[in-house]
C-alpha cells in the first residue's frame, strides 16, 4: 500500500495572454508557483510516499530559465520525490526543456527530489512501480500507453503499479480539456489500462477532478485557470492511496484560491444594476481581486443605460483581477431618448439629423449599427453640449 | 417710420429750408450745390446724433454765411404716432432737442434722445468717432453717395443691420427652423471630431483612434508573425536535428557497403594491375622486333633509292657545267666593252680640259680690254674736269670784286629807304606856309624878317613877330612836327648806316649789284656740280688706279698665255675669240656626257654576266653538293647494313612474331578482367564513399547546429511570446474594428449634420432672396434667381442668376458697376421690407445719387424696382441731379436751387416747399 498525492497541468509560465492588464496578468502567473507552496503543504500534512505530475508541470516546451529556476526552487521545497512526465505543453524528444543543460544543471543542485521519467519504461519507486507514459510530442497518434500493455506482469512483482499519464481519455471523448487539441491525439485507452494489472491510472490533461474509471482519475489542475464547466472541479490535488490488486483510495484535497466565475446576465435598462449585484455576489467569497470573472451580456439597453452600464463594467474591469466581457447586447435608444434627440424644437439641425439616424437604424440592417454608433455618438455629444450650455 | 418733412436753419447753406417727404415717393432734384445730399444728412443727423456734439462733425454743420447753430425740425411717423423732433446742435452740453409726440408729451434733451433711441433701434452717436459710428446708423436705408455698388454684405456699417435681418428672417420663419447655438455646439463639435480624425480625402489621421488601432494592429501582426516565425525556427530545428539524425544513420549504413564493394574491386584491380605490368613489357619486346624489322626493310628500300636518286643528280650536272661556262665567256666578253668605253671617256675629259684652260685665256684678255676701254673714258672726264675748275676759278675773281650786297640786304636796304620816305612825307604834310600879303609894321618870322608878298614854309614852331606882336606859329598843332622830323632823322640815318656798311653809294647801286652777284654765284654752282656730275677730285686717282691693274692683267695675261696665243686686237676681237672656244667647249661636254652613257651600258652588261654566272657557279656547286651528300648517305647504309640484307631482314621478321603472339595472351587475359570497369566501378565507389561521408558531416553539422538551437538562450519563452502576440493581434483586430465602427458613425454624423444644416440655410434665406428677386425681376427679367449663403449667423456670398440667359451664377464682385448698384438696392430694399414690421410697417430708403452707373436703358426697370418697394409700403426718397429722369416714377419732386439761384430770388421765397 502506498499513498501519494496525484496532480497535473500545473502549466507554470501560462501567459493569460487575454487578460489586458499586464499587472493582473503577472499575479494570475504566480498565483500557480503560490498554488505549488499549498501542494507541498498537502504533501506534508498527508505524508504522502511520493508526488506524481501527470503531464504539463510547464505551459510550453520552452520555458524561460527564470521561469525553470522558479519552479524547481519550489519543487524544491516538497519533502518528497515528485516524479514527472512531459505533457502535451511541455513535451519531450530533441531539444525538450528536459534535455536542456540549464534544467539539468538546476534540477540536480535545487530539486534533486524531482525526476523526470522520460522513457516509457517501468520505474521502481521503492513503494510502488510507476509506469510513465511520456508524450515525446505535443501531439501523438498513437496511444502513450500502450506499451504498458506488453509488460510483463509477472515481472512487476507485488508492489502497486501506477500508470503516470497525460492525454484523452475514451471516457470522455475527444474532446479533452486542453484548448489546442487539433484532433485524436494523445488518446489514452483508460478501460484498457484498468485491468488486474493495474492498480491506479494517474492521469492528465482534463483541468477538472474527475473520476475517469474505478482506477482511473484525473486530478485536475492545482489552481484554476479558465472558467469551469458546469460540473468540472478544478484546483485540487489527488490524494491517493494504492495497494496491489485492490481498489484506489481516492481524495480531493482544494490547492486553489482563484475564483473563475462565469456570469451571464440577459437584462434591459436594469443591466447596470444587475451587474453590480451579480458581480458582488460571485466575488464574496475570494474577494474581488482573487477573481476573475466571463460575463456574458445580453438584452437591449437604451443609451442611458449602456452608458451606466459601461461604467459599472470599467469599475469592475479594473478591480477584478479579470473581467471578460461577451458583449451580446443591442444598444437602442429608448423612445423616450429619441424623442430628447428628435424633439428639440429650438434645435432643428440636432432634431433632423437624430430623425435621420433613427430612421437609417429602421432601415438596411447593413447601415444600422453604424446610425446606432452615431446616435450613440450624438447623444453623448448633447449631453456634453447641454451640460457645457447649463 | 416714416419721414414727413425736414427744416434746416444754418446748416451749411441752408440758411432756412425746409422739404416736405411724400409718404412713399420722394424725389429731390436740383443742380450740384444745391444741398440735396446736405438734406438727408441733417435727416440722418437728426436722428442719430445728439445735439450737444461738438469738434469736426459740428464744424462741418456750420454755415459760413448764416448765423446761429445749425438746427434740424424734423416730422416723422413712427409707431403709428406723429412725432416732432427739433434739434439746435449748440456743441454745448444744453444744446437743446425737443421730442414732441402729437397729442402726447413733449420730451426735451437726453430724455428726448432716450425716446428716439427706441424709436429708431438705433445708438445716439457722439464724441469720439463720431463720424465713423453715424456711418453705421440705419446704413442698409441710407445710401450715401459713392457707396451704391458696395456689396452689402460686407463692411462694418452693414454688420447691424445684417444681425437684425438674421434675427427678423428667423422670425419668419414657420416653426423653428434657425441653428440654435445648442445645434451650433453639437454641430462643431461633430466637424472637429471628423476633422480631428481624417484627412482631407475621408482617410483616417494617424493619431486618430481608427488610425491608432490599425498602427497598433499592424505593430501586433507584425509581432505575431515574428514570434510565429521564432516558434517555426524551433520547430524546424527539431526537424532539423531529427532529418540528420536519419540521415547519419543512413549514410553509416550505406558506407559500410560500398567500403565492402571497395575492397572486392581492389582485389581484381591488383591481378589487372599485374597483367599490365606484364603487358607493357611484351608491347615492349615486340615493339623492339618489329622495330628492328622495319629498319632493315627501310635501309634497303633507302639504299635502293639513294642509288636512283643519285643517277638522277648526275643527269642534272652536265647542263649545269655547260651554262657555267658560257656565262664565264659572256662576263669576259662585257669587260673587254667596259675597259674600251671608259678609255673614250678619259680621253675626251683630257680634251675638255684643254679647252676650258684656253677658254680662261680667251676670258682674262677679254677682261683686260675691258679695263682698257674704261680707262679711255675715265682720261677724257679728268680733262673736262680741268677745263671747268680753270673757268671756275675766273667766276669766283669777278665774285669778289663785286660789293656784297645780297638779296636780303637788299630787301633791307628798300625797307629803310620806304620808311624814310615814309618820314619825310610827313614831316612835308605837317609844315605851314605863311605868306605876307601886307603889313604896316615890321614883320619876321622866325627871326626871319618877312616882307609884304614873301612867304615861307615852316615846319616847326616859330615865332611871328608883326611889330610889337610876337606869335608863334606851331604847325601841326603842337608836338607832332617835332616828332615827325626826329622819325625821319632816325630813318635816314639808319639807311646812311646800312648803305656805309655795304660799301655802296646808294640803294640804286645796291640795285645794280645784287643780280650781278647772284647772277655769277649761280655760275660757279654750276661749274661745281658740273666737276662733281664727272667724277669731281677723285677721278684722277681712279685713273692711276685703272692703269695700274691694265699693267697687272697684261703682264698676267703674258704669264699664262700658251705659246702662239694671238693676243686679240680690242674689245670686240676679245669677245668673239671667246665666245669662239667657249663654243668648242660645250660640244666637248655633250660628247663626254654620250660617252659616260655608253660606260653605264656596259657596266650594266658587265654585271648582268657576272650575276649570270656566279648563278650558274651556284647551280653546279649545288648539284655536286646533292650528288656528295646521295653518295655519302648510300655509302654509310651500305656499309652498316652489309650486303646480305635478305638474311637479315627474315631473322628478324621470325622474331617479330614470336614476341606479338605473347603479347596477344597478355592482352586477352586482361580483356576478360575488364579492367576500365572495374576502374569505373572502383571511382564510382570512391566517388560514393566519399559524398557518403560528406553527407554525413554535413548532417552531423547539421544536427550540431540544431540541437545547439534547440538549448535556448531562456531569456525567453517563444511559446509564451507567440501566445501573449495573438492576444495581442486579437485585442487590436477587435480594437480596429470598434474604431471602424465609430469613425464611420462620426462621418455619417458630419455628413448628415452638413446636409441638415444647408437645408436649414437655405430655407432661412428664402423669404429675403424671393423679394430680392421679386425687386431685380423688372431688371432682369422673369427668371432671375438670387441666392445667398448663410452660416454661423453671417450672411456670405450674393450671387445672382439667370438660367433663362444660359449663364452661369455671378458673384456680386464679378458684375458689372451698374448692376452691382442695382442689385445692391434690390437687396436693400427687401432687407428694409422684411425690417420694415419692427417700425411701424414702413422704413425710409435714401438713395443719393445711387444709380449714376446704371445704364439708362436700365432707367425704367430701376424705377420699377422702386416703385414696387413704395407699393410694399416703403418711403423710397431719391436724390439726383436729374430729377426729370425720375418722372416715370410718378413721385412728389422737391427741387433745389443752386446758391445762384437762390441769391436772384426775392426774399422770403426761401423755402423750397415740399410735396
Amino acid at each position: 500500500m502506498v499513498t501519494f498525492l496525484h496532480t497535473a497541468d500545473w502549466q507554470l509560465g501560462k501567459p493569460f495572454s487575454g487578460v489586458g492588464d499586464a499587472g493582473k496578468r503577472a499575479r494570475i502567473r504566480q498565483e500557480r508557483f503560490d498554488a505549488l507552496r499549498r501542494v507541498r503543504d498537502v504533501a506534508r500534512e498527508k505524508r504522502v510516499a511520493f508526488v506524481l505530475v501527470a503531464g504539463d508541470l510547464f505551459d510550453s516546451p520552452t520555458p524561460s530559465k527564470t521561469l525553470v529556476a522558479q519552479a524547481l526552487g519550489l519543487i524544491g521545497e516538497i519533502p518528497v520525490p515528485v516524479y514527472v512526465i512531459p505533457g502535451n505543453h511541455d513535451h519531450g524528444g530533441l531539444g525538450s526543456l528536459w534535455e536542456q543543460p540549464f534544467f539539468v544543471s538546476e534540477q540536480r543542485r535545487h530539486a534533486p527530489g524531482l525526476r523526470p521519467l522520460l522513457e516509457r519504461r517501468p520505474v521502481d519507486v521503492g513503494d510502488a512501480v510507476i509506469l510513465p507514459c511520456p508524450l515525446l510530442r505535443r501531439h501523438d497518434t498513437g496511444d502513450p500507453s500502450a506499451w504498458v500493455h506488453d509488460l510483463d506482469a509477472a515481472a512487476l512483482g507485488d508492489k502497486p503499479r501506477i500508470v503516470l499519464a497525460h492525454g484523452s481519455t475514451a471516457t470522455f471523448g475527444q474532446a479533452p480539456d486542453g484548448e489546442d487539441v487539433a484532433g485524436p491525439a494523445n488518446l489514452i485507452d483508460a478501460d484498457r489500462l484498468q485491468g488486474p494489472d493495474v492498480d491506479y491510472v494517474a492521469l492528465g490533461d482534463w483541468h477538472g477532478f474527475l473520476e475517469v474509471g474505478p482506477k482511473a482519475w484525473y486530478s485536475g489542475t492545482h489552481e484554476t485557470d479558465r472558467f469551469p464547466r458546469p460540473g468540472q472541479r478544478p484546483g485540487h490535488v489527488a490524494c491517493v492511496t494504492a495497494t496491489r490488486g485492490g481498489a484506489p483510495a481516492v481524495e480531493a484535497v482544494a490547492t486553489g484560491r482563484l475564483g473563475w466565475h462565469a456570469v451571464s446576465i440577459d437584462a434591459g435598462d436594469d443591466a447596470p444594476a444587475r451587474c453590480e449585484t451579480e458581480l458582488a455576489a460571485v466575488t464574496h467569497g475570494a474577494g474581488f481581486d482573487a477573481c476573475l470573472v466571463a460575463l456574458t451580456l445580453s438584452g437591449r439597453l437604451s443609451l442611458g443605460a449602456r452608458r451606466e452600464l459601461d461604467r459599472v463594467i470599467e469599475s469592475w474591469s479594473h478591480r477584478l483581477l479579470d473581467l471578460g466581457l461577451d458583449d451580446r447586447t443591442t444598444t437602442v435608444p429608448s423612445a423616450e431618448e429619441i424623442r430628447g434627440l428628435v424633439e428639440r424644437a429650438g434645435d432643428p439641425i440636432v432634431a433632423g439629423v437624430a430623425a435621420e439616424l433613427v430612421r437609417i437604424m429602421e432601415g438596411d440592417p447593413a447601415a444600422a449599427d453604424d446610425a446606432r454608433t452615431a446616435i450613440d455618438i450624438l447623444h453623448g455629444l448633447c449631453r456634453t453640449a447641454g451640460e457645457a450650455g447649463r | 417710420m416714416r419721414l414727413e418733412s425736414v427744416t434746416l436753419r444754418s446748416y451749411r447753406i441752408h440758411a432756412e429750408t425746409t422739404v416736405a417727404f411724400d409718404p412713399s415717393r420722394t424725389v429731390i432734384g436740383g443742380p450740384n450745390e444745391a444741398g440735396k445730399s446736405t438734406i438727408v444728412e441733417a435727416v440722418h443727423r437728426a436722428l442719430f446724433l445728439r445735439a450737444r456734439t461738438s469738434g469736426a462733425l459740428l464744424d462741418a454743420m456750420r454755415s459760413s454765411v448764416h448765423p446761429g447753430p445749425p438746427a434740424v425740425d424734423l416730422r416723422f411717423e413712427a409707431e403709428g404716432r406723429r412725432y416732432t423732433l427739433v434739434k439746435q446742435f449748440t456743441g454745448t452740453n444744453s444744446a437743446p432737442t425737443t421730442l414732441v409726440e402729437e397729442g402726447g408729451a413733449t420730451l426735451r434733451n437726453e430724455q428726448a434722445e432716450e425716446r428716439l433711441r427706441d424709436l429708431l433701434d438705433a445708438e445716439m452717436v457722439a464724441g469720439q468717432g463720431g463720424e465713423r459710428r453715424l456711418r453705421m446708423q440705419w446704413a442698409h436705408l441710407w445710401v450715401w453717395q459713392g457707396v451704391a455698388g458696395h456689396d452689402p454684405l460686407e463692411g462694418e456699417p452693414m454688420e447691424r443691420p445684417l444681425e437684425r435681418l438674421s434675427r427678423r428672417l428667423g422670425g419668419l420663419q414657420e416653426g423653428d427652423v434657425l441653428e440654435s447655438p445648442f445645434d451650433a455646439a453639437v454641430g462643431a463639435a461633430v466637424a472637429g471630431i471628423q476633422a480631428a480624425r481624417t484627412k482631407a480625402g475621408g482617410a483616417p489621421r494617424t493619431d486618430s483612434p481608427l488610425g491608432v488601432a490599425e498602427s497598433a494592429l499592424a505593430a501586433a501582426r507584425a509581432a505575431a508573425a515574428g514570434a510565429r516565425d521564432a516558434l517555426d525556427a524551433l520547430a524546424d530545428a527539431v526537424d532539423e536535428a531529427e532529418r540528420s539524425g536519419r540521415t547519419i544513420a543512413e549514410s553509416d549504413a550505406s558506407l559500410a557497403a560500398r567500403r565492402r564493394e571497395q575492397e572486392d574491386t581492389g582485389r581484381l584491380l591488383e591481378e589487372v594491375g599485374r597483367l599490365e605490368i606484364l603487358r607493357a613489357h611484351e608491347e615492349a619486346a615486340a615493339k623492339v622486333a618489329s622495330g628492328r624489322l622495319g629498319a632493315l626493310e627501310d635501309a634497303d628500300r633507302q639504299i635502293l633509292a639513294s642509288d636512283e636518286t643519285i643517277l638522277r643528280i648526275e643527269d642534272r650536272r652536265a647542263p649545269a657545267v655547260e651554262r657555267h661556262a658560257a656565262a664565264v665567256l659572256a662576263e669576259q666578253e662585257a669587260e673587254r666593252r667596259l675597259a674600251a668605253a671608259r678609255r673614250e671617256v678619259d680621253r675626251r675629259r683630257a680634251e675638255h680640259d684643254d679647252v676650258a684652260a684656253i677658254v680662261e685665256i680667251h676670258r682674262r684678255a677679254e677682261h683686260l680690254e675691258r679695263r682698257r676701254t674704261e680707262r679711255e673714258g675715265l682720261a677724257g672726264r679728268c680733262a673736262r674736269i680741268a677745263e671747268i675748275r680753270a673757268r671756275l676759278s675766273g667766276l669766283e675773281s669777278r665774285l669778289a670784286a663785286l660789293p656784297v650786297v645780297e638779296a636780303a640786304d637788299l630787301a633791307a636796304l628798300s625797307e629803310l629807304e620806304r620808311k624814310r620816305d615814309a618820314a619825310r612825307t610827313r614831316v612835308d604834310a605837317i609844315a605851314a606856309r605863311v605868306e605876307l600879303l601886307a603889313a604896316d609894321a615890321p614883320v619876321t618870322l622866325g627871326g626871319v624878317p618877312l616882307g609884304p608878298g614873301g612867304s615861307e614854309t615852316i615846319g616847326a614852331d616859330t615865332d611871328l613877330v608883326v611889330g610889337g606882336t610876337r606869335l608863334r606859329i606851331a604847325p601841326g598843332g603842337g608836338t607832332s612836327l617835332a616828332e615827325a622830323r626826329r622819325l625821319l632823322d632816325e630813318a635816314v640815318a639808319s639807311l646812311e648806316a646800312r648803305i656805309r656798311a655795304a660799301g655802296i653809294a646808294d640803294v640804286d647801286e645796291a640795285r645794280r649789284v645784287q643780280p650781278q652777284r647772284q647772277s655769277v654765284a649761280s655760275q660757279l654752282d654750276a661749274a661745281r656740280e658740273a666737276i662733281e656730275g664727272l667724277g669731281g677730285a677723285s677721278a684722277d686717282a681712279d685713273l692711276i688706279r685703272l692703269d695700274d691693274e691694265i699693267a697687272a692683267l697684261d703682264s698676267a695675261l703674258a704669264r699664262s698665255a700658251p705659246p702662239g696665243f694671238a693676243r686679240p686686237a680690242g674689245l670686240g676681237e676679245a669677245i668673239a675669240a671667246r665666245v669662239a672656244v667657249e663654243g668648242r667647249l660645250e660640244s666637248l661636254v655633250r660628247e663626254s656626257s654620250t660617252a659616260a652613257a655608253e660606260v653605264q651600258a656596259a657596266e650594266r652588261i658587265r654585271a648582268d654576266a657576272v650575276d649570270e654566272r656566279e648563278c650558274t657557279a651556284a647551280q653546279v656547286r649545288h648539284v655536286e653538293d646533292e650528288l656528295r651528300t646521295a653518295t655519302a648517305r648510300r655509302d654509310v647504309l651500305v656499309s652498316e647494313h652489309g650486303t646480305d640484307r635478305a638474311g637479315a631482314i627474315a631473322a628478324a621478321r621470325l622474331a617479330r612474331d614470336e614476341a606479338d603472339a605473347a603479347l596477344a595472351g597478355t592482352v586477352a587475359a586482361l580483356s576478360r578482367l575488364q579492367p576500365d570497369v572495374l576502374r569505373q566501378r572502383a571511382a564510382m565507389l570512391a566517388r560514393a564513399v566519399e559524398k557518403l561521408t560528406e553527407a554525413r558531416q554535413a548532417a552531423q553539422a547539421a544536427r550540431t547546429v540544431a540541437l545547439a538551437r534547440l538549448r535556448t538562450e531562456g531569456t525567453v519563452d517563444p511559446h509564451d511570446d507567440l501566445a501573449r502576440a495573438r492576444a495581442a493581434e486579437r485585442a487590436a483586430e477587435a480594437a480596429v474594428a470598434h474604431a471602424a465602427r465609430e469613425a464611420r458613425a462620426h462621418a455619417l454624423l458630419a455628413r448628415l449634420f452638413a446636409e441638415k444644416k444647408r437645408e436649414i440655410e437655405a430655407r432661412f434665406v428664402a423669404p429675403l432672396v424671393v423679394r430680392v428677386a421679386d425687386y431685380l425681376r423688372p431688371v432682369f427679367g422673369p427668371d432671375v434667381q438670387v441666392a445667398v449663403d448663410h452660416a454661423d449667423g453671417r450672411f456670405r456670398s450674393l450671387v445672382v442668376a439667370r438660367p433663362g440667359a444660359g449663364a452661369p451664377p455671378v458673384p456680386f464682385a464679378a458684375l458689372s458697376g451698374g448692376t452691382r448698384e442695382q442689385v445692391a438696392a434690390a437687396f436693400r430694399l427687401a432687407m428694409a421690407e422684411i425690417l420694415a414690421p419692427d417700425h411701424g410697417g414702413c422704413l425710409p430708403v435714401v438713395f443719393d445719387d445711387a444709380f449714376v452707373n446704371s445704364d439708362p436703358g436700365r432707367t425704367g426697370a430701376v424705377q420699377s424696382m422702386l416703385d414696387l418697394a413704395a407699393n410694399r409700403g416703403l418711403q423710397v426718397i431719391v436724390l439726383s441731379c436729374n430729377h426729370r429722369d425720375y418722372d416715370p416714377l410718378g413721385a412728389a419732386v422737391v427741387e433745389l436751387l443752386s446758391p445762384g439761384q437762390r441769391a436772384s430770388r426775392p426774399p422770403g421765397a426761401g423755402s423750397p416747399g415740399g410735396a
